[in-house]
């Protein structure tokens, strides 16, 4: 149910998600096993086409609009720039992120104006996975804000939103010790594993298996954040890192292509 | 040179171009931005836009949830309006709680769109359901004058919405949403898009940027629907009387264009 916001309009307080006639997918449709092919043909370790395009917001320091597939998501970054509050001084620099989905990224659901837990946590995720890379020493008394609106949510939403803090961070010639790639996988029993999932195969609910979401610094061999929803076997987990890395790499190419392009130098 | 000189004197940087009757874009006073509009690229929302004034850049998008309808019009549905500022449009707008401005306009939406849907259309059935339409508008980029770019997204958007096919099952008293089914394009009573002018030194400016509303005096919105009817008007600061008749008339003519680029675009 929907919270009582004094500072939008909320609508009616039982307003509820409308039921669906026939689920789009029937058990015996999904991808589960190795036979059944993926809803939109692609190999197991598939990528989506990628596309990807900095400068957009013309009002910030940095910013850039990836798609892939079709997740887009936006990210824009200010700063640095002096702290306000005197308490918050301090000798390295501060982090901070605002992730937001749009009220009708989501398929599924609406997603109310106002930031939800989920949205907190995952900011707060983006937030501290930043604050390894870009070299907070070299602004001292001040802070970034990184901000990322999902405008469509179709699969790998956290992970894209890391690589587009990332290239926007770049864009903002704010001085990061390497790219920060994401990429998700989603694993199920059977043992397969697919790479870069859509929101259909990310969010199935008829079987067990596990999410996975990876960001790693490709040029230093790092990983910056790493979650894992659901329930996994150790021996599967080392696999599911592993597939995850080799996406994360991947798309690191062709994002590290796209920059030279774009900026004309070359990052990391 | 010129950047500083914009920064510390903005007013006598723009009388310097005013003079020439040329504003600081190259623009001849009386004319307005390059307009940018796509419609339905959002395959999650039931209908969404895109638009572009110059560089403010501003999405809209429309979900719809089932609600018990209003003990009043049983035969009625919902439209919810709001409008999000966020972080990432403008240094001026912080994380957190939406600014004045956002509340302010949220509030406009509302008035502006009370009666632009035909709400019986959203009732699926009196007394029991009706669709609740939440008609949301984010701004990404803000360079000024981004009501003007909010009203039409908002039109666009819901001009190229389609409420989706339902079926009532008598067994188990639930109404559901058929994605088979054919939906109905969304009936609208009429079309409103805005024109807003500033003044600055006794001259009217129409659709003014970032810098631009920084400076000026007083400005005039004025809402009109495709048929040339004013819907809304609303002025703040201070406006010379004899500048107001000749606004409004602007206002119409230039509204009749952003008409015309509606249709073309979202067709019939």
């Amino acid at each position: 149910m929907p919270q009582v916001d004094p500072k939008r309009n909320c609508g009616p307080e039982d307003a509820y998600e409308p039921p669906i006639l026939r689920p789009t997918k029937t058990k015996d449709q999904l991808p589960e096993v190795e036979e059944k092919p993926r809803p939109d043909g692609r190999r197991n370790d598939q990528l989506r086409p990628f596309y990807m395009k900095t400068g957009i917001i013309t009002k910030a320091q940095g910013s850039v609009y990836i798609e892939q597939g079709q997740t887009k998501v936006v990210a824009a970054v200010y700063g640095p720039k002096e702290v306000l509050k005197r308490e918050d001084f301090s000798l390295k620099g501060k982090v901070m992120c605002e992730f937001k989905y749009m009220p009708f990224s989501r398929a599924a659901t609406y997603s109310e104006p106002r930031q939800t837990f989920e949205e907190k946590v995952i900011s707060k995720t983006i937030a501290e996975a930043m604050e390894g890379v870009i070299i907070l020493s070299k602004f001292p008394k001040s802070e970034v804000l990184i901000s990322i609106q999902m405008i469509e949510d179709d699969g790998g939403t956290l992970s894209l939103a890391m690589t587009a803090a990332s290239v926007a961070l770049i864009d903002a010639k704010i001085e990061v010790r390497d790219l920060v790639i994401g990429c998700t996988i989603r694993f199920y029993n059977g043992g397969r594993i697919l790479v870069d999932p859509t929101a259909e195969e990310e969010h199935t609910k008829t079987s067990e298996g596990a999410g996975f979401h990876l960001a790693v610094m490709p040029s230093l061999s790092q990983v910056t954040a790493l979650k894992q929803a659901g329930k996994i076997e150790q021996g599967q987990a080392r696999e599911c890192i592993e597939a995850c890395w080799e996406g994360c790499l991947r798309i690191a190419t062709a994002v590290k292509k796209l920059l030279e392009e774009t900026l004309g130098e070359q990052p990391g | 040179m010129a950047d500083d000189f914009k920064v510390a004197q903005p007013h006598q940087y723009h009388r310097l171009f005013l003079r020439e009757s040329i504003r600081p874009d190259g623009r001849a006073v009386t004319s307005c931005r390059d307009i940018k509009l796509h419609v339905n690229s959002i395959s999650t929302a039931l209908g969404s836009s895109m638009v572009c004034f110059g560089d403010t850049r501003v999405i809209a998008g429309i979900k719809g949830r089932f609600a018990q309808p209003d003990i009043d019009r049983p035969g009625e549905g919902f439209v919810v309006p709001n409008v999000t500022l966020p972080s990432l449009c403008n240094s001026k707008y912080r994380p957190g709680m939406p600014s004045d401005t956002a509340v302010a306009m949220s509030c406009r939406l509302a008035a502006v769109l009370d009666k632009v849907v035909d709400k019986t259309q959203l009732c699926v059935r009196p007394g029991k359901t009706s669709w609740c339409l939440y008609v949301d508008a984010v701004c990404l980029n803000d360079d000024g004058n981004v009501w003007d770019a909010l009203l039409l997204a908002t039109s666009a958007a819901l001009k190229s919405a389609t409420l989706p096919a339902t079926q009532y099952s008598a067994e188990t008293d639930v109404v559901a949403v058929d994605r088979d089914g054919e939906g109905v394009k969304l009936k609208l009573n009429y079309l409103p898009v805005s024109v807003t002018l500033s003044v600055f030194d006794g001259t009217t400016i129409p659709d003014p940027t970032g810098a631009e509303e920084r400076i000026e005096e007083g400005s005039v919105t004025c809402c009109v629907d495709q048929k040339g009817a004013i819907r809304a008007v609303w002025s703040s600061g201070h406006l010379p009387d004899e500048l107001i008749s000749g606004t409004l008339k602007y206002a119409v003519t230039r509204a009749d264009i952003l008409c015309s680029i509606l249709q073309k675009v979202t067709g019939d």
